[in-house]
């Protein structure tokens, strides 16, 4: 059994001696065994009012800087951000800069409960789908960045503590000058650039926690949640007991020991110092140094200590390296007749150059300062934070060195507010201006707080991003109307079964179109088509209409478009006489709409010949004007009207005749829209399967098209009709998706009926509270229907025709020839001799949430599904041949392969 | 927007290249002041080490300043300068460590002990075979060497008290430390003959001490030191042989071994010279746990008095005449049919494993009862002499630069290196 230490040391029955005065040589105790008392670690910080910190001879002044967008600004701006930061640096001269930045773990459980709020009618899935969502969450390294900058206010010196012990009249000399510097150091602070404000509460004990416990898990406070804005030295000690902070000799990192809420937790913590920096130019070239961490994917701990000094002092330093460089010169030259090294010269320029500017600029921007500025890497294991300190040693080569000097333990110590400087190796003499391209503020924020989780951002930071595509309408009151585009392969369907399969499982009704067939894969899925899920049985959510085996007249033009919603209209108009104008021009409209539409269709009815026949053209219309148009009515009817007249009529008619009988052309021919819309009642959501369609190819002239290919536009200009039916069918405050993909489809081949389409659902979108994702290959096809003032949010994927850039940044609102070409090309990267597929898609999405340009914020995000294995392979496209039909069925896959080869396969 | 800085404008890297028109090199400034600094420093350290001053040694110390002081102004630049150096060093001599348990805390005790100090201490690093001082005749007997303290594999040991002054039964204190296999084979089984209880005629000056004084540790600096290139008593080679040929040459007009240091480690010893309270209080201390070690400082004092020099040069080993009759007293004390104290199971002390190495047997060493009287508390320090300038000599007079000489050209010494 092993005896008590004290016992094992000094034998029984002896007490434990009383430790001397502790010495560092280990002269404490009674003897040489080096007994000590367990040493804590002592803190400067020893009170906190407000935003100010105390120490025993300090008070700095915090703020929270606001977070700044830095992706597709434009360079102007940027600039305008580094000088207007650089300039409330230099007003600062004379005060230490303390800088902090930190982050905090994104409120994955506040964005759950903003979700769960949001969804309208929430489905059996729907918490599944949550859970999934926010472990994929917490799982990433999903952060909130804040940058506190700390202002010194001077330091108190022995007189004056001394003074104001006994005299009243000194403290509150000395308290109204420090009131009256604080009040111009929160001038300065909040002005343009920093754009701060004092950290109080909430934001002051998080820097504190982050600070005292760095890498340790500590829980974020709930928004509810009591603040304390004073914390004296009682409630300091507390936090101070909490911690332990201690390192071997040499070590490279420190152990962190924290107790948070019961548990323990110890965190290894390497500090990295930033030292020699090149020639760097941002914006254009590089992206703010400070806030290059964020594209790591840990998060790091930043602090920063800048002393902008006065230009009389600068000049006289400058003087005294001056008068140093000419004596090495002469020493060179004239004593020993060598000729110097090149650098003196060097040196000798920029001196004269720095003496230059501090005696003739005035505006500040010249400033020179010293500074330190460290990096904390934190880790469970020692091997894990150096790892991490590598990929940030990495990260910044080469133009920045980043160095780990000796001394960690105190190096650390520099993050806790109110520690004094640790090392004074290192130093930096940047110019105010370098100092403020640092940009720590800068960060990554596109989206909503209340939307489905769709990935997160993935160039400046990793942050969640999450969209609501109703935000638009309701909040916003824009538009809802979304293009997604990108080529082939870019994941814009994807993105759009994502979107239509979070909205179904939060109760959204809606239609989907799609051409491919893809998109009703989803009903595979037990949520969405019904059947056992989770071991209950759940009803459908969606229905899928197969349109090409459709009832004749299934896709009747004077079925398809809707009479229009007078409930609507009796909303928005002012009085009764208005109400009944605007009813009439609303019908007259929509009777218009479908004779235009059965023009259309008829055209595409006929031979190449007969339909670009101008006489042809005029004869059909003819008929088409006389015969009734409303919701009921037949094409059959102008059949008959056509039969009846002459003989270039019943040429046509006989044409049409044929058509009727032809498998695609039945479906314009009669009128089932009564049947269909009995159908389609009780179902949330439908999915119109356009599978079978053949579509024309683009560049091939229309004489040469087959005859379904000349079917195939017409059909899809009536189905995108039929579907937009559905939408205006309900309520208008009930929200609404409407999920087109490949839309160039219909807005190229149906010509103006196609682009009136996506005018109608963008320019209707918001007051029936529709979102209408429309997806694309190329902009134009949105573009081109003049409709970019109706678009709210945007999502680019890959894009690599020119021309089909040039209409994407014209989507996104962004100038051409500044290298945003590149962006679009690079994106969703691929490595050449990667095997496997990429397991994410990159968007650049625009959220169209107000900003100075109106177009929101503006981010690279990450669209990844491998939190959500099921959707994944549902919406999974890629073609794998070993899961094809033939394995599927049985037999010997030699023997499919051979019979495939040889072209007589089921294939 | 292009962003240089300053920082180069800071590295003005000053060189000197001699004077005019006597060009000797580039050198640096920074250099040459750390040269200035170092090349004193090293210099006062290597001759207090026992350096001599010739030309070979002094080319190589400048050799060795100038390449000291070059490697370390590479480490010094304007990036780091030497006091941030030093502020580093300092803080890394302060930084908190972990703490192992509430008594053992960090700091930077803990750090210069690491840094410092071998596993387990000096005591015990010194008790190690191979060590010096791994076993000192004629110490003090720690009042902390308690039986239960008493680290042994055997239950035979373990059994009944340990009897002070037994050979077989040296107290290890704290954790064992780690020993060689060989050491602990022989020593349980092989008792020491009984022949090897001959006492040393004479012990070297090195070894002798004042009770309570403790010798200087190892080194080259510790004195009493001949000379650097003297070869130094070898413990596990049973000492240093000349220790031995110096017996005849031992006064015999020396004065009388003090049975101080022997007696509070022979329990049994019935014949005693006036008893000190302090062998009575060790005596009695076998059967019940011992005073603590605030007792220590007050057995000193009341041994000393009992030393028949005042000043204290440290009690020679006794004659050669001496050692058969104090021998006799303790083989004869044992009571009849008591058995004698059994042996430890593990000896980590070199003098255990000598009989079963040593060719012949070495006076000096089989004194097992003086071996107790090491001060075995870890201390980790040295502590000097009461008087430096009295150097402990067998007729007690101090010690001259005759008889520094006279060991230094090998007059008494032996010149092959002591490994006969």
């Amino acid at each position: 059994m092993r005896r008590p230490r004290t016992e094992r040391a000094y034998g029984p029955g002896f007490e434990k001696p009383k430790p001397g005065r502790r010495r560092v040589f280990g002269g404490g105790g009674d003897d040489s065994k080096g007994v000590h008392e367990p040493r804590g670690d002592k803190w400067a910080l020893e009170e906190v009012r407000g935003h100010l910190t105390f120490t025993s001879d300090r008070i700095i002044a915090w703020y929270l800087a606001e977070p700044q967008t830095w992706s597709f600004r434009a360079h102007s701006d940027l600039e305008a951000l580094i000088t207007d930061q650089a300039s409330q640096l230099a007003d600062l001269v004379g005060n230490t800069v303390h800088g902090r930045v930190t982050t905090r773990p994104y409120p994955v459980r506040h964005w759950a409960h903003a979700a769960f709020a949001n969804a309208p009618d929430p489905q059996p899935g729907f918490e599944e789908m949550m859970a999934r969502n926010q472990a994929h969450m917490a799982a990433h390294s999903q952060a909130d960045k804040l940058v506190y900058y700390g202002v010194d206010l001077g330091r108190r010196d022995a007189t004056v503590r001394t003074l104001a012990k006994f005299s009243a009249g000194a403290a509150e000399r000395e308290m109204a000058a420090i009131s009256e510097r604080l009040d111009t150091v929160n001038r300065v602070m909040s002005r343009p650039g920093f754009s701060a404000r004092p950290a109080v509460g909430h934001d002051m004990e998080w820097m504190i926690a982050r600070s005292l416990s760095l890498g340790a898990k500590i829980p974020v406070p709930e928004p509810g949640e009591a603040q304390q804005n004073f914390l004296d030295t009682d409630d300091m000690a507390e936090w101070f007991e909490s911690v332990a902070w201690s390192a071997e000799p040499l070590a490279p990192t420190v152990q962190v020991t924290s107790s948070i809420g019961g548990r323990q937790e110890t965190s290894h913590v390497c500090v990295l110092t930033v030292s020699r920096i090149g020639d760097i130019e941002v914006p254009e070239t590089h992206a703010p140094w400070m806030a290059k961490t964020d594209a790591l994917g840990f998060p790091v701990e930043w602090s920063f200590r800048v002393e902008p000094r006065s230009p009389e002092d600068v000049s006289r330093e400058m003087a005294s390296l001056t008068r140093r460089i000419d004596g090495q010169v002469s020493h060179w030259s004239d004593d020993h007749g060598k000729r110097p090294p090149k650098q003196l010269s060097r040196q000798a320029g920029r001196a004269a150059d720095v003496e230059d500017e501090m005696r003739s600029e005035f505006t500040g921007l010249s400033t020179r300062t010293r500074g330190w500025y460290r990096i904390a890497v934190t880790g469970r294991t020692e091997a894990e934070t150096l790892d991490k300190a590598q990929k940030v040693v990495d990260l910044y080569r080469p133009q920045i060195k980043i160095t780990r000097q000796l001394g960690q333990y105190h190096l650390a110590r520099e993050f806790v507010p109110g520690e004094p400087l640790a090392s004074t190796a290192h130093a930096r003499k940047f110019p105010v201006l370098k100092v403020a391209a640092g940009l720590p503020a800068v960060t990554a924020e596109v989206g909503d707080k209340r939307g489905f989780y769709l990935g997160e951002t993935s160039a400046m930071a990793s942050r969640a991003v999450l969209m609501d595509p109703w935000y638009l309408t309701e909040v916003m009151e824009q538009a809802g109307l979304i293009p997604l585009v990108g080529t082939p392969g870019s994941g814009k369907s994807t993105l759009m079964g994502v979107v239509i399969y979070m909205s179904i499982l939060s109760g959204i009704h809606g239609v989907a179109m799609d051409p491919a067939g893809r998109l009703q894969r989803l009903m595979t899925l037990p949520e969405i088509g019904g059947g056992i899920f989770n071991g209950r049985q759940v009803p459908a959510r969606a229905r899928s209409v197969d349109v090409l085996g459709g009832r004749p007249g299934s896709l009747s033009p004077y079925a398809v478009v809707p009479d229009p919603n007078p409930e609507l209209i009796r909303a928005e108009a002012m009085s009764d006489h208005e109400f009944a104008e605007r009813l009439h021009r609303e019908r007259s409209a929509a009777v218009q709409q479908r004779r235009d539409l059965t023009v259309s269709v008829l055209r595409a009815c006929l031979p190449v010949g007969l339909a670009n026949n101008e006489e042809v053209l005029k004869r059909i219309r003819a008929r088409v004007m006389e015969a009734q148009a409303d919701r009921g009515a037949d094409t059959s009817t102008i059949v008959k009207m056509l039969f009846e007249g002459d003989g270039g009529d019943q040429e046509i008619a006989r044409e049409l005749a044929a058509a009727r009988e032809r498998e695609l052309g039945r479906l314009f021919f009669g009128n089932d829209f009564l049947q269909s819309d009995e159908e389609l009642k009780g179902t949330p959501f439908t999915f119109y399967n356009l599978k079978g369609l053949n579509t024309p190819p683009e560049h091939v002239p229309r004489e040469e098209w087959s005859a379904e290919e000349q079917m195939a536009r017409p059909i899809m200009t009536l189905a995108a009709w039929s579907a937009l039916h559905l939408i205006y069918r309900s309520d208008p405050n009930e929200r609404k998706l409407f999920a087109l993909d490949e839309a160039h489809e219909v807005t190229q081949a149906s010509g103006g009926t196609g682009r009136a389409l996506v005018h109608k659902l963008s320019s209707d979108s918001r007051k029936n509270n529709c979102a209408a994702l429309v997806s694309t290959q190329n902009a134009s096809a949105i573009l081109g229907s003049d409709i970019n003032n109706f678009v709210g949010a945007a999502f680019v994927g890959r894009t690599q025709d020119e021309t089909a850039q040039r209409d994407a940044l014209k989507l996104l609102g962004k100038p051409e020839g500044l290298g945003y070409e590149s962006i679009l090309a690079r994106l969703s990267p691929r490595t050449r001799r990667g095997d496997e597929q990429l397991g994410y898609r990159e968007f650049i999405y625009r959220d169209g949430l107000g900003g100075d340009t109106g177009h929101g914020g503006m981010e690279i995000i990450k669209v990844t599904l491998n939190h959500h294995p099921g959707l994944q392979e549902a919406l999974n496209t890629t073609a794998d041949p070993t899961r094809r039909v033939s394995r599927a069925i049985g037999g010997d896959p030699a023997d499919h392969s051979r019979t495939e080869l040889s072209g007589d396969g089921i294939g | 927007m292009r962003l240089p800085d300053d920082d180069e404008l800071y590295e003005v890297d000053q060189t000197y290249l001699g004077p005019p028109r006597r060009y000797i090199g580039e050198m640096r400034y920074r250099t040459i002041f750390l040269f200035l600094v170092i090349a004193p420093l090293t210099l006062v350290l290597l001759r207090k080490l026992g350096m001599p001053v010739t030309l070979l040694s002094m080319g190589l110390w400048l050799i060795g300043a100038s390449y000291l002081s070059m490697k370390a102004s590479d480490y010094i630049s304007s990036e780091s300068s030497a006091g941030a150096w030093l502020m580093t060093f300092w803080h890394e001599l302060t930084t908190p460590r972990v703490e192992t348990s509430a008594e053992y805390a960090g700091g930077a005790a803990v750090a210069f002990r690491h840094a410092t100090s071998p596993r387990g201490g000096w005591a015990k690093a010194m008790r190690r075979p191979g060590r010096r001082f791994a076993q000192q005749p004629g110490a003090t007997p720690s009042t902390r060497m308690l039986q239960a303290t008493v680290v042994t594999s055997t239950p035979s040991a373990q059994a009944g008290p340990i009897a002070s002054g037994s050979a077989s039964a040296v107290p290890v204190r704290g954790k064992a430390a780690p020993v060689r296999p060989v050491i602990e084979a022989k020593v349980v089984e092989e008792p020491l003959p009984a022949h090897l209880s001959v006492q040393p005629a004479a012990q070297p000056v090195s070894q002798q001490h004042a009770p309570g004084v403790r010798p200087a540790k190892g080194g080259w600096s510790s004195r009493p030191s001949s000379s650097p290139r003297e070869p130094r008593d070898v413990p596990w080679k049973g000492g240093a042989p000349w220790q031995a040929r110096q017996e005849p040459e031992q006064p015999t007009s020396r004065p009388q071994p003090s049975p101080e240091p022997t007696e509070p480690t022979e329990p049994a010893a019935p014949v005693a010279p006036p008893a000190p309270p302090a062998p009575t209080a060790e005596t009695t201390a076998s059967a019940a746990p011992p005073p603590p070690p605030a007792a220590q400082p007050k057995v000193q004092p009341k041994v000393q008095p009992t030393a028949p020099p005042p000043p204290p040069p440290p009690p020679p080993p006794p004659p050669a005449a001496a050692p058969a009759t104090q021998q006799a007293a303790p083989k004869a004390a044992p009571e009849p049919g008591k058995e004698p104290a059994p042996k430890p199971a593990r000896q980590p002390l070199s003098h255990a494993v000598r009989p079963a190495v040593v060719i012949a047997p070495e006076p000096g060493f089989d004194d097992a009862e003086e071996w107790d009287d090491f001060e075995d508390a870890p201390s980790g320090r040295t502590r000097p002499r009461d008087n430096q300038d009295e150097r402990a000599v067998p007729d007690g007079r101090p010690q001259s630069v005759d008889d520094y000489r006279k060991r230094l050209d090998g007059d008494d010494a032996p010149n092959n290196g002591g490994t006969a």
